[in-house]
């Protein structure tokens, strides 16, 4: 239950490869985010980045708005499911679940004892007697002349310090007197306000106000460890959620890969943790229990209350699992929104073929202007542009220019020859899906199309038809096609976010 | 004979050989049979080569009779048997080591026993925490200078140890850790150099893969426990290989360890001192079937920990070198 923040997150392995460049992302608090893109992209880097499993090379990650780039992962408070499940093969599926229970410790409230109180006391006004004596010190250094003198000369060893920086012309010697600068920007700043005194002040404050509290609650909190009994109760009800209640006393060896996967969830579920990291849980899974599994993520994500960060490379995982969806391309966010956002409106030329499956055809063609009407040109056939696209279009005021035409294969109809604007095709590969055949044909001039057509649609002798060489002719048009500007691939339909694409060098 | 030359036209894999093979048809399992039956012919006798002298050590121990190598010479069973050299052995002020007193020379081998005894526990116990804490380090932390130090290792180890041998001991003459206070000085030295036997064990860690340690760390679990926890109670046989060896090791020492005691019987070990009492008496006969029995004392409690370990050695050896 946190937000996370990552802003301007970079990361560079070993001082050569930059696999994450800028990713600048908000996590709202309860939000599922599915980061997806092709292998190396550098999702499950961004991922391990936020569990603390790699090292931050530029940028903060915030966890509940607190930095936590310096933390260890067991001082955020995550969670994570990995791809291989990483279940201790040593320990049983109960002990696996209850692993993180074991290190937990919790804060209980224990009673003081008398001695403690005394104690308390005695400590009580020993630290008193610092913070005066801190007070004091604090009070004197601020108006000291001494003072006054010592930042008389720390500016005059500056300015002496700079002229040197601006004479000097090799590089290390700059970098040495850099240093030095920098070291006496600290010193200057550690005698204009003595941050020592004060941040002890604030520690000896601190502990007075804390004993003082329990001095008058008569209780002290303890960090201990979780009970036998709490452990026992919080694994059951977590395995009784999953599902694998039967298999509590079992190795993780003698599981099948559905169930170990339940258990890895299980162990990063069992303790509240604000964030619920999943690194492509279900890629080592059958097609089928994939499937499954999914929808049973989606359920429990209902039950745990919690915010999600999911990587995967499959763009159906993200579609459905996802609030938001983060495309993602050689280290670059390349979109960011909803499942519905990123398929109706991709930004740029990738995220319209990585999302939607068969992926979308993409033709070279031209956007023709005629008085206040949009065409296309693709093979010839000049086809309208209708509907809220051609509003968008003209609203951008977009110019005739070449273009890169996006159509999704479903949005691609098959008509008889005679139909005007029809695109003449050749047959290469049908292939047969169940309820559609996802028919691969080539243009006349070599350009390859991916047609998807329910097959009720189409008669016994039609359906018998589709073989290789045969001759289709297809149409499409209206609201169904996408624009993407020839050079850059961003589209014609949507404004480009800043720095989206551009590598920082 | 046949079955060799069979094998050996297949090996050469010449092809009219080859051709020619069929010919002299045999059966697959009469050919097994010749092949392993010349193996195990010269296993058994390869082995009896390699038992022979500790057979005759084990014999010779129980040999009572004073006079038998001039009744019957050569001979490696016992004329008369009977307990009375171990009864010697741990009795160092009986009758038996009288001429020792008139040469001014100790014998005590309950002394040495012990000595022994704490040197190899005090090893095993130091050596194997940081042959693991080393090599969970060098499997799982990257650190700069790390690649550099493994090399770095693995030349130092290339150089005989006995090189070292004599600024040791100065260095330890220095200490005051030499003659009756070798003890301390002896597990100094065998533990000093420990780190550098990770090699195994790092092997055997590298196989465990690394997204155990990164799910334990995100579930809570800090370096140490990562060890304790993780990686530790999947890596029982590598943890009793590392165990044995580091407790052999003293357990059989005696170049470096005769160097350190230097003729002080306090300081000996079992070896050492087994070495003085056949070297420092004209009577060596006697003395020597004393020595056996020393031997044979000795060789039992790390006779028992391999029985008792040998499964999980075995594995240890086998597991940390085929992965790794």
């Amino acid at each position: 239950m946190a937000t996370v923040q990552l802003t301007h997150v970079k990361k560079v392995y070993t001082g050569k490869v930059t696999a994450v460049y800028d990713f600048n992302l908000s996590i709202k608090d309860k939000e599922f985010v599915v980061f997806v893109g092709p292998s190396g992209c550098g999702k499950s880097t961004t991922l391990r980045m936020v569990a603390g499993l790699e090292d931050i090379t530029d940028g903060t990650v915030k966890i509940d708005g607190k930095v936590v780039n310096d933390l260890q992962p067991k001082d955020r408070f995550v969670s994570m499911v990995f791809q291989n499940y990483a279940l201790y093969p040593h320990l049983t599926v109960f002990d696996n679940i209850a692993f993180p229970l074991r290190l937990m410790k919790q804060v209980v409230k224990v009673p003081l004892t008398a001695k403690e109180k005394e104690s308390h006391k005695v400590k009580i006004a020993s630290l008193d007697k610092g913070i005066a004596i801190l007070k004091k010190k604090i009070e004197d250094q601020k108006v000291t002349a001494k003072r006054q003198e010592a930042l008389a000369f720390l500016d005059g060893q500056k300015t002496e310090l700079d002229k040197q920086l601006a004479a000097e012309k090799d590089p290390k010697a700059a970098a040495r007197l850099q240093k030095k600068l920098d070291d006496l920007a600290y010193d200057r700043l550690k005698a204009l306000y003595p941050i020592d005194a004060e941040r002890r002040l604030k520690a000896l404050t601190d502990e007075r106000t804390a004993l003082a509290a329990e001095l008058a609650s008569g209780e002290k909190a303890e960090r201990r460890k979780m009970s036998n009994d709490q452990i026992f109760e919080k694994v059951t009800a977590v395995a009784k959620t999953l599902g694998i209640t039967d298999y509590l006393t079992r190795k993780p060896r003698a599981l099948s890969g559905g169930q170990r996967q339940r258990v890895a969830i299980g162990r990063a579920m069992v303790k509240d943790c604000k964030v619920l990291l999943m690194d492509e849980p279900l890629s080592n899974l059958d097609a089928k229990l994939r499937n499954q599994m999914r929808a049973e993520i989606i359920l429990l994500r209902k039950k745990i209350d919690t915010t999600f960060i999911y990587v995967t490379h499959d763009q159906t995982e993200a579609m459905t699992l996802g609030d938001r969806i983060v495309v993602m391309k050689d280290g670059l966010i390349m979109q960011v929104g909803t499942p519905q956002q990123v398929f109706d409106y991709p930004e740029n030329l990738f995220v319209a073929e990585f999302i939607g499956a068969p992926k979308m055809n993409t033709l070279k063609c031209s956007l023709i202007k005629e008085g206040a009407k949009y065409y296309v040109n693709p093979f010839g056939a000049k086809i309208e542009v209708t509907g809220e696209k051609a509003l968008t279009l003209a609203k951008r005021k977009v110019e005739t220019q070449e273009i890169v035409l996006g159509v999704r294969p479903e949005h691609i109809e098959i008509v008889p020859s005679a139909a005007p604007n029809a695109i003449h095709t050749t047959l290469q590969v049908n292939e047969m899906m169940g309820s559609e055949f996802h028919l691969h044909l080539i243009t006349d001039d070599g350009t390859p199309l991916i047609v998807r057509t329910p097959t009720i649609q189409l008669s016994e002798k039609q359906k018998g038809e589709l073989v290789y060489g045969k001759s289709v002719y297809l149409t499409f048009g209206g609201q169904a096609m996408h624009f993407f500007d020839a050079k850059s691939a961003f589209s014609l339909l949507v404004d480009q976010p800043e720095n989206l694409m551009k590598k920082p060098v | 004979m046949n079955a060799e030359k069979e094998t050996l036209v297949v090996a050469e894999s010449s092809p009219t050989l080859i051709t020619l093979a069929p010919k002299k048809h045999m059966g697959m399992r009469t050919k097994n049979g010749i092949g392993s039956t010349v193996i195990y012919v010269i296993l058994v006798l390869m082995s009896v080569i390699w038992l022979f002298p500790f057979v005759c050590i084990f014999l010779q121990s129980f040999e009572i009779n004073r006079n038998s190598e001039l009744i019957n010479p050569g001979s490696i069973f016992p004329v008369q048997w009977g307990w009375d050299n171990y009864k010697n052995l741990f009795d160092p002020n009986g009758e038996f080591f009288k001429d020792f007193y008139v040469m001014n020379l100790d014998i005590n081998f309950n002394r040495w026993l012990l000595n022994t005894f704490i040197v190899s526990l005090a090893t095993a116990a130091l050596q194997t925490v940081i042959v693991l804490c080393m090599s969970y380090t060098l499997s799982r932390l990257r650190f700069k200078g790390r690649k550099f130090l493994m090399k770095f290792m693995l030349i130092l180890g290339m150089f005989p140890g006995m090189l070292t041998m004599i600024i040791l001991y100065r260095v330890l003459a220095d200490l005051g850790l030499t003659q009756q206070n070798s003890i301390p000085g002896l597990i100094l030295v065998y533990v000093a150099s420990s780190g550098m036997g990770y090699y195994i064990s790092k092997g055997f860690f590298d196989t465990i893969p690394k997204s155990l340690d990164e799910a334990a760390r995100v579930d809570g679990a800090t370096r140490a426990q990562v060890l304790f926890k993780v990686i530790l109670p999947l890596s029982k046989p590598i943890v009793i290989y590392t165990i044995l060896t580091a407790f052999m090791g003293p357990w059989g020492d005696f170049v470096f360890a005769a160097y350190v005691a230097f003729n002080n019987k306090d300081g000996m070990n079992v070896a050492v001192g087994l070495q003085n009492l056949v070297s420092g008496t004209t009577n060596i006969v006697d003395k020597y079937r004393v020595f056996c029995a020393g031997g044979v004392i000795i060789a039992i409690p790390i006779t028992l920990l391999f029985l008792l370990l040998q499964k999980y050695y075995v594995e240890g050896v086998t597991g940390g070198a085929v992965k790794g």
